[in-house]
């Protein structure tokens, strides 16, 4: 993917999106889906345990659709803010049960394959990413895994790693923007 | 986008890492993720998500390090993926068979690493144009050997016509001096 070209799309476009999706469009339903999973994601991320964060994301989808086609999105404008409503109170009223998922999944066919299918559009080429992860230096390498695999906290990287958390912070952003800048250009092998 | 990426990157990292502390921040920043969300309009929400799915999935398969060491190397040659095992000749180079079906090519390269420090590797074309260097290549100085380990489609990429004009150098830090272990015009 290329990050300079990824969402790219003209505001016309995505408020027909919208508005066909309050329509009652499935289709639209779940292009809406697609483009807010990273935000809800994102969200949980900040709040959650890793391992709670995909169930939380179907959950706050579901609940989005069941809102669309109960009719209580009208506004096209505060689709955003609903959806981001709804994360807040899951947040808060987080005692959802599996049933409760499966139940809503059967009823509106938004399955964990779904979102399986959204991230592996999103995915970037594995070959690509290798051969840019490894161009970064050990130090980096190590602050990217744990951060993005092993999920550990800024605090455990800084100790493990003997530096602060700003600095932890610091090669992190540095790591995503090299990543980004390699995976914007051709692989190397077959570069110049 | 109303900010450069970069920003735009650096931001929604502070946020999952849960940096901004203030509440109204949060929820202005939220506010403004969840309606680029919509809109398709917030590139760095997207690339993040692609960058950890791959992440993810490439730790988990034991292929996100090139540079192995030999216990990875027999954890991976014990797994259901169908590894290609090459022991290079540095006398007699020939690029390594990769069958249709491989997954990953792990490539054995003898090195003399008594005393060595630190190592890293570079590529460069025929005549001379830089295009990567590898850093902190993970090694073990008793095994007389590093392990390069790839996904068979970039080790394709990497023998094939587009590529052959490549040299991998190899160098080593050995008592504080940078030495050239290894020239090779496979890899």
């Amino acid at each position: 993917m290329s990050a300079e070209t990824a969402g790219a799309i003209v505001p016309n476009e995505s408020e027909a999106v919208v508005l066909q999706a309050l329509a009652g469009d499935s289709a639209a339903e779940r292009e809406l889906c697609r483009r807010l999973l990273p935000a809800v994601r994102a969200f949980a991320q900040r709040r959650l345990r890793s391992s709670s964060v995909e169930d939380f994301a179907h959950d706050a989808l579901l609940l989005f659709v069941e809102a669309l086609r109960a009719g209580r999105i009208q506004e096209p404008s505060r689709v955003a803010s609903f959806a981001l409503g709804i994360c807040r109170n899951l947040a808060r009223e987080r005692a959802r049960t599996g049933e409760r998922r499966r139940e809503l999944s059967a009823q509106y066919g938004l399955s964990e394959a779904d979102l399986s299918a959204w991230d592996a559009q999103l995915s970037v080429r594995r070959e690509h990413l290798e051969d840019c992860f490894s161009q970064l230096t050990e130090r980096a390498r190590r602050v990217i895994r744990a951060t993005f695999c092993e999920d550990e906290q800024d605090g455990d990287i800084a100790r493990s790693l003997a530096i602060t958390e700003a600095n932890v912070r610091i090669i992190r952003h540095r790591s995503i923007h090299a990543l980004r800048t390699c995976l914007d250009r051709p692989i190397s092998w077959v570069s110049a | 986008m109303s900010e450069p990426l970069d920003a735009a990157q650096v931001r929604l990292d502070d946020y999952v890492r849960a940096q901004p502390r203030d509440d109204d921040q949060v929820a202005e920043f939220e506010q403004d993720l969840f309606e680029r969300a919509l809109a398709a309009a917030a590139p760095e929400l997207e690339f993040r998500a692609g960058l950890s799915h791959a992440l993810r999935v490439m730790n988990a398969s034991g292929t996100l390090e090139v540079w192995l060491r030999r216990d990875q190397v027999d954890a991976l040659r014990a797994s259901a993926r169908r590894v290609v095992f090459f022991d290079l000749d540095v006398n007699n180079l020939a690029p390594p068979p990769i069958p249709a079906d491989a997954e990953l090519l792990i490539t054995r390269i003898p090195l003399d690493l008594r005393g060595v420090q630190t190592l890293d590797a570079e590529l460069h074309t025929e005549d001379g144009i830089f295009l990567k260097r590898m850093p902190d290549i993970g090694f073990d100085p008793e095994e007389g050997a590093v392990y390069a380990c790839c996904e068979a489609e970039l080790a394709r990429t990497a023998m094939s016509a587009i590529s052959a004009n490549r040299v991998t150098r190899v160098w080593a830090t050995r008592d504080g001096e940078r030495q050239l272990l290894l020239e090779l015009r496979v890899l």
